[in-house]
Protein backbone atom coordinates (compact mmCIF):
# COMPACT_ATOMS: atom_id res chain seq x y z
CA UNK A 1 0.00 0.00 0.00
CA UNK A 2 1.55 3.47 -0.64
CA UNK A 3 2.15 5.96 1.92
CA UNK A 4 -1.05 8.19 2.66
CA UNK A 5 -1.14 11.81 0.78
CA UNK A 6 -1.97 13.50 3.43
CA UNK A 7 0.48 12.22 6.55
CA UNK A 8 3.21 14.51 6.32
CA UNK A 9 6.83 12.71 6.20
CA UNK A 10 8.40 14.54 8.76
CA UNK A 11 7.51 13.50 12.32
CA UNK A 12 7.36 10.65 11.38
CA UNK A 13 7.34 8.32 15.01
CA UNK A 14 8.86 5.56 15.43
CA UNK A 15 8.01 2.42 18.19
CA UNK A 16 10.86 0.77 17.97
CA UNK A 17 9.06 -2.31 19.87
CA UNK A 18 5.86 -1.66 17.77
CA UNK A 19 2.68 -1.19 19.76
CA UNK A 20 1.49 -4.48 20.73
CA UNK A 21 -1.37 -6.20 19.08
CA UNK A 22 -1.19 -4.33 16.14
CA UNK A 23 0.94 -4.27 12.91
CA UNK A 24 4.73 -5.12 12.90
CA UNK A 25 4.94 -2.03 11.39
CA UNK A 26 6.85 0.65 14.11
CA UNK A 27 5.87 4.15 11.87
CA UNK A 28 3.38 6.31 12.57
CA UNK A 29 2.17 9.89 12.56
CA UNK A 30 0.06 11.77 15.21
CA UNK A 31 -3.31 13.66 13.66
CA UNK A 32 -5.08 16.28 14.71
CA UNK A 33 -8.39 16.81 13.43
CA UNK A 34 -9.54 20.33 14.48
CA UNK A 35 -13.07 19.07 15.35
CA UNK A 36 -11.82 15.91 17.27
CA UNK A 37 -9.79 18.33 20.07
CA UNK A 38 -8.76 16.90 22.88
CA UNK A 39 -8.67 13.65 20.82
CA UNK A 40 -5.53 12.84 18.57
CA UNK A 41 -5.00 10.00 16.21
CA UNK A 42 -2.34 7.75 15.93
CA UNK A 43 -2.05 7.06 12.22
CA UNK A 44 0.26 3.84 10.63
CA UNK A 45 2.08 5.40 7.91
CA UNK A 46 2.29 1.93 6.03
CA UNK A 47 -1.66 0.48 6.52
CA UNK A 48 -4.30 3.35 6.80
CA UNK A 49 -6.61 1.08 8.74
CA UNK A 50 -4.19 0.73 11.78
CA UNK A 51 -5.63 3.71 13.51
CA UNK A 52 -5.76 4.35 17.22
CA UNK A 53 -7.87 7.22 18.80
CA UNK A 54 -5.49 9.12 21.74
CA UNK A 55 -5.90 11.39 24.71
CA UNK A 56 -3.23 13.29 26.78
CA UNK A 57 -3.48 11.59 30.11
CA UNK A 58 -3.67 14.96 32.27
CA UNK A 59 -6.90 15.30 30.22
CA UNK A 60 -8.31 12.86 31.94
CA UNK A 61 -6.38 12.78 35.68
CA UNK A 62 -4.79 15.96 36.22
CA UNK A 63 -1.77 14.98 38.42
CA UNK A 64 -0.92 11.86 36.48
CA UNK A 65 2.78 10.28 37.01
CA UNK A 66 4.33 8.64 34.08
CA UNK A 67 7.02 6.24 35.77
CA UNK A 68 9.89 4.71 33.55
CA UNK A 69 12.60 2.39 33.83
CA UNK A 70 15.60 2.85 32.65
CA UNK A 71 14.59 0.25 29.62
CA UNK A 72 12.12 2.67 29.19
CA UNK A 73 14.39 5.28 28.65
CA UNK A 74 16.39 3.86 26.89
CA UNK A 75 14.01 2.81 24.17
CA UNK A 76 12.68 6.68 24.12
CA UNK A 77 15.98 8.06 23.61
CA UNK A 78 16.14 9.74 26.65
CA UNK A 79 19.42 10.82 28.35
CA UNK A 80 20.18 10.09 31.71
CA UNK A 81 19.92 13.78 32.73
CA UNK A 82 16.69 14.43 30.55
CA UNK A 83 13.63 15.54 31.76
CA UNK A 84 10.61 13.23 31.80
CA UNK A 85 8.24 16.69 31.58
CA UNK A 86 8.68 16.91 27.76
CA UNK A 87 7.52 13.41 27.22
CA UNK A 88 4.23 12.87 25.62
CA UNK A 89 1.97 10.60 27.45
CA UNK A 90 -1.50 9.82 25.80
CA UNK A 91 -3.76 7.41 26.32
CA UNK A 92 -5.52 4.88 24.13
CA UNK A 93 -8.77 5.43 23.65
CA UNK A 94 -11.78 2.75 23.34
CA UNK A 95 -14.83 4.11 22.05
CA UNK A 96 -17.84 3.29 23.66
CA UNK A 97 -19.36 -0.21 22.20
CA UNK A 98 -22.08 -2.89 22.98
CA UNK A 99 -20.86 -3.97 25.39
CA UNK A 100 -19.25 -1.02 27.72
CA UNK A 101 -19.41 2.98 27.80
CA UNK A 102 -15.96 5.04 26.43
CA UNK A 103 -12.65 4.20 28.23
CA UNK A 104 -9.26 4.54 27.93
CA UNK A 105 -5.93 2.83 28.74
CA UNK A 106 -4.50 4.42 31.91
CA UNK A 107 -2.60 1.62 32.50
CA UNK A 108 -0.25 1.10 29.59
CA UNK A 109 -0.12 5.19 28.23
CA UNK A 110 1.84 5.44 24.75
CA UNK A 111 4.93 7.55 25.71
CA UNK A 112 6.62 9.79 23.03
CA UNK A 113 9.61 11.60 23.58
CA UNK A 114 9.83 14.89 20.81
CA UNK A 115 13.10 14.92 20.54
CA UNK A 116 14.22 12.00 19.40
CA UNK A 117 10.40 11.03 17.62
CA UNK A 118 10.83 7.71 19.30
CA UNK A 119 7.59 6.19 21.83
CA UNK A 120 7.16 2.86 23.31
CA UNK A 121 3.84 1.92 25.22
CA UNK A 122 4.72 1.73 28.65
CA UNK A 123 3.12 -0.29 31.29
CA UNK A 124 2.84 1.35 34.62
CA UNK A 125 3.06 -1.67 36.45
CA UNK A 126 3.93 -0.20 39.65
CA UNK A 127 1.11 2.08 39.74
CA UNK A 128 -3.09 1.39 40.13
CA UNK A 129 -4.16 2.85 36.61
CA UNK A 130 -6.70 0.98 35.00
CA UNK A 131 -6.48 -0.70 31.96
CA UNK A 132 -10.37 0.26 31.54
CA UNK A 133 -10.51 3.97 32.76
CA UNK A 134 -14.31 4.62 32.22
CA UNK A 135 -15.22 7.66 30.62
CA UNK A 136 -19.08 7.27 31.61
CA UNK A 137 -21.88 8.08 29.55
CA UNK A 138 -23.87 6.07 27.31
CA UNK B 1 -0.97 -25.95 25.76
CA UNK B 2 0.85 -27.36 27.77
CA UNK B 3 -1.28 -27.69 31.18
CA UNK B 4 0.26 -29.05 34.69
CA UNK B 5 -0.25 -27.67 38.21
CA UNK B 6 1.83 -25.88 40.53
CA UNK B 7 2.00 -25.17 44.12
CA UNK B 8 2.04 -21.06 45.32
CA UNK B 9 6.06 -21.06 45.83
CA UNK B 10 6.82 -22.97 43.14
CA UNK B 11 8.12 -21.99 39.80
CA UNK B 12 8.65 -23.34 36.19
CA UNK B 13 11.28 -22.26 33.70
CA UNK B 14 10.66 -21.86 30.18
CA UNK B 15 13.59 -22.37 28.22
CA UNK B 16 16.98 -22.20 29.88
CA UNK B 17 16.61 -18.55 31.25
CA UNK B 18 13.00 -17.59 31.80
CA UNK B 19 11.51 -18.39 35.11
CA UNK B 20 7.78 -18.40 36.22
CA UNK B 21 6.96 -18.35 40.08
CA UNK B 22 3.76 -18.79 41.32
CA UNK B 23 4.05 -15.79 44.72
CA UNK B 24 0.46 -16.04 45.83
CA UNK B 25 -2.95 -16.75 45.05
CA UNK B 26 -6.48 -15.24 45.55
CA UNK B 27 -10.25 -15.27 44.62
CA UNK B 28 -10.12 -15.62 41.08
CA UNK B 29 -6.08 -14.64 40.87
CA UNK B 30 -2.87 -15.99 40.64
CA UNK B 31 -0.01 -13.44 41.61
CA UNK B 32 3.45 -14.54 39.51
CA UNK B 33 7.02 -13.36 39.54
CA UNK B 34 9.15 -14.11 36.26
CA UNK B 35 13.13 -13.68 35.93
CA UNK B 36 13.96 -13.30 32.99
CA UNK B 37 16.89 -11.29 30.86
CA UNK B 38 16.56 -7.57 30.13
CA UNK B 39 16.07 -8.14 26.55
CA UNK B 40 13.29 -10.33 26.97
CA UNK B 41 10.03 -8.27 26.63
CA UNK B 42 7.14 -9.21 29.24
CA UNK B 43 3.46 -8.08 27.99
CA UNK B 44 0.38 -7.88 29.27
CA UNK B 45 -1.71 -9.80 26.39
CA UNK B 46 -4.81 -7.68 27.66
CA UNK B 47 -2.78 -4.46 26.22
CA UNK B 48 -2.71 -6.35 22.67
CA UNK B 49 -6.56 -7.13 22.92
CA UNK B 50 -7.09 -3.43 24.21
CA UNK B 51 -5.14 -2.28 21.53
CA UNK B 52 -6.74 -4.09 19.06
CA UNK B 53 -10.32 -3.42 20.42
CA UNK B 54 -9.56 0.67 20.01
CA UNK B 55 -8.28 0.93 16.46
CA UNK B 56 -10.88 2.81 14.64
CA UNK B 57 -10.01 1.88 10.67
CA UNK B 58 -12.92 4.12 9.51
CA UNK B 59 -11.92 7.59 11.82
CA UNK B 60 -12.05 9.66 8.37
CA UNK B 61 -15.17 8.24 7.73
CA UNK B 62 -18.63 10.18 7.85
CA UNK B 63 -19.45 7.16 10.62
CA UNK B 64 -15.57 7.19 12.86
CA UNK B 65 -15.85 11.08 12.59
CA UNK B 66 -19.39 11.22 14.12
CA UNK B 67 -17.96 8.99 16.77
CA UNK B 68 -14.86 10.83 17.90
CA UNK B 69 -16.31 14.06 17.59
CA UNK B 70 -19.71 12.74 20.08
CA UNK B 71 -16.88 11.37 22.38
CA UNK B 72 -14.43 14.86 22.21
CA UNK B 73 -17.40 17.01 23.00
CA UNK B 74 -17.54 15.14 26.53
CA UNK B 75 -14.03 16.55 27.13
CA UNK B 76 -15.14 20.45 26.32
CA UNK B 77 -18.46 20.58 29.04
CA UNK B 78 -16.28 19.56 31.75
Amino acid sequence: MPPLEDIPEEGVITFPEGVPGLTSSTRFVIMRPEDMDPILVLQNVEDENVSLPLIPVHAVIRDYSLKLSGRDREVLGLSSGAEQSRLLCLAVLILPGARRPAACNLFAPLVINPATLLAKQVAQLSSDYPSLHSLGGE
Amino acid sequence: MLVFRRNKGESFRVGEEIEVRILDTGKGYVKVGVIAPNDVSIRRTEIEALNREAVVPDWRGPAGRARLEALARRFHKE
